[in-house]
């Protein structure tokens, strides 16, 4: 059993040695496969990151009843501190409120400098966790006792929550695209390389091998293809990603980019397990064609 | 044996082949030669009737069944069919491993092997490097390594030279003389003449004469029997096509 499985690998190698060009193509289109593929990922991983990034500051602004005590409002902030989806809650005495106007008249402010701030309301400023939850949240908020206006930016995140449904949606699509592509063009380098050796297979047929006799070198072929391809794919994008996107994203100053030093395990096994199985799936598509003889 | 509707290779044929015998199939071009080859080695299957070899019916075996059919036959090709990444004893040993043998036992019977066609101190070249005498004697090797009840060997002289179609006609007369089966199938009439074996002779698909059909029993079936027993589409194909001929 031993001495046929190390024959089985062997033969694999063998076959690799012997269509150095051949194994060479398809290394490196496995590579670009996997790698736009991880390119992807990431990509997506930072736009929702980013739209994180922007839901976190659609801000909710509650004002309160002028008409309430210290006490009062010191319950009101209780209250609001034991709904859980809200985060960053913080009291904004009207004095204060008035002071950041009057800063965003810049020079305009001296017209407004004799305005009272009694004018204005006390409030307090949140930001909502899960916008997916928001409706729940507003709801939850609406029963408390002593708001005078709720002031949220619905649109804006209904807004968000779209183009957060869409993104999912399309990186879905995407990434599906191109696995399918990827093993299309893995079938179709292996299916050259099968051909080259179509006689070499009915020769292996004829002399009794099975299938699964035939099939198998092949298929440690594409697994061994695939994991080369992934670990040239994991080097490339901690170079790449590292090296050149985050620091252009940083500059931007937007947002920062995902990390992804500490992920080496998690892309590793990615890469290596993708490519593994795509090899593998190239490889034994042509392979059976050329089997039934 | 018919390939399509209108292409009948073997009309009816019958013939039997004992054990151990040596036997050519000779006959011109186009005569259905290479068609009983296919039908031997189970590339394609007769139409109708039956095709028994070493005791297994041929007509009845399944995908599965066919790879284990396989090695009980040792098949030498007019092209050899090495592989060519192969040095001489992986070529051998890997029809030893294709049967589940392994360790000590595949160098043993590679080496019994290539022992008999004389290639021991060629044991690890490539075949690009061998003469095609030599690569055919090592094809010779990889077809006895197993032990087969049959050797069939499809024009094994054809890319050889003269002096080493003999020296492979030899081979097979002496693995024949171990009481193995030969079947050669061929086109050179100076070697059926110089070796003296039993010929069966094909012309168009049927029997021209069989050198020992007294001591077999010989069924010719005549072409009108065969156009009855062509299925009923195929027949109207050929009616279709002779009445087209004598237009």
């Amino acid at each position: 059993m031993i001495d046929r499985c190390l024959f089985l690998i062997k033969s694999a190698f063998r076959s690799i040695f012997n269509n150095k060009l051949l194994t060479l193509g398809s290394i490196t289109v496995l590579t670009i496969c996997l790698l736009t593929l991880g390119s992807s990922v990431l990509l997506f991983e930072n736009i929702n990151l980013f739209i994180d990034k922007v839901g976190d500051e659609s801000q909710v602004v509650i004002f309160i009843d002028e008409n309430l005590a210290q006490d009062e409002i010191n319950q009101i902030h209780q209250q609001l501190l034991q709904i859980q989806n809200i985060q960053d809650v913080h009291f904004e005495p009207k004095e204060r409120a008035m002071q950041n106007y009057l800063e965003s008249m810049g020079e305009n402010s001296e017209l407004f400098s004799d305005i009272s701030s009694d004018v204005l309301r006390n409030s307090f400023i949140f930001n909502i966790k899960d916008l997916a939850k928001f409706d729940q949240t507003m709801f939850e908020i609406s029963k408390i006792e002593g708001i005078a206006r709720i002031r949220e930016r619905r649109d804006v995140i209904e807004r968000i929550r779209d183009i957060s449904r869409i993104v999912l949606l399309l990186a879905i699509a995407i990434i599906t695209l191109l696995i399918i592509i990827s093993a299309m063009i893995i079938t179709n380098n292996v299916r050259t390389s099968v051909y080259a050796r179509k006689e070499e297979i009915e020769t292996m047929k004829y002399i009794g091998a099975t299938d699964l006799f035939v099939q198998t070198p092949y298929l440690i072929e594409g697994i061994i293809i695939g994991v080369v391809a992934g670990l040239i794919t994991l080097l490339l994008t901690f170079f790449v990603y590292n090296e050149i996107i985050s620091p252009i994203i940083a500059d931007f100053g937007l947002f920062t980019p995902i990390a992804i030093k500490g992920r080496i395990i998690q892309f590793a096994l990615f890469y290596i397990v993708s490519g593994a199985i795509i090899g593998m799936i190239g490889s034994a598509t042509p392979v059976k064609n050329y089997v039934n003889v | 044996m018919a390939y399509s509707r209108d292409s009948v290779a073997l009309k009816g044929i019958s013939f039997q082949i004992e054990d151990g015998e040596f036997v050519f199939i000779t006959g011109p071009s186009g005569a259905g030669k290479s068609s009983i080859i296919h039908l031997l080695t189970c590339e394609n299957f007769a139409s109708e009737g039956k095709l028994i070899v070493a005791g297994t019916n041929l007509k009845s075996l399944s995908h599965r069944q066919i790879a284990k059919y396989r090695r009980k036959i040792g098949v030498v090709f007019q092209d050899f069919r090495l592989i060519d990444g192969m040095n001489v004893y992986d070529n051998v040993a890997f029809a030893v491993r294709v049967v589940g043998r392994g360790g000590k036992e595949v160098r043993e019977r590679v080496e019994t092997a290539l022992d008999i066609v004389g290639l021991t101190h060629k044991i690890y070249d490539s075949p690009k490097e061998l003469s095609g005498g030599e690569q055919q004697r090592v094809a010779l090797a990889r077809a006895i390594v197993n032990s087969p009840e049959i050797i069939i060997a499809d024009e094994p002289t054809g890319n050889v030279d003269p002096v080493m179609s003999i020296e492979i006609m030899k081979l097979l007369s002496s693995i024949n003389k171990n009481g193995i089966t030969v079947v050669v199938v061929t086109h050179e009439q100076r070697l059926v003449k110089a070796f003296k074996k039993r010929e069966i002779r094909l012309r168009e698909g049927l029997i021209e004469f069989d050198t020992e059909a007294d001591k077999h029993q010989i069924l010719q079936v005549s072409e009108e029997e065969v156009d009855q027993n062509i299925p009923p589409r195929r027949r109207r194909a050929n009616r279709t096509q002779s009445e087209e001929e004598s237009e």
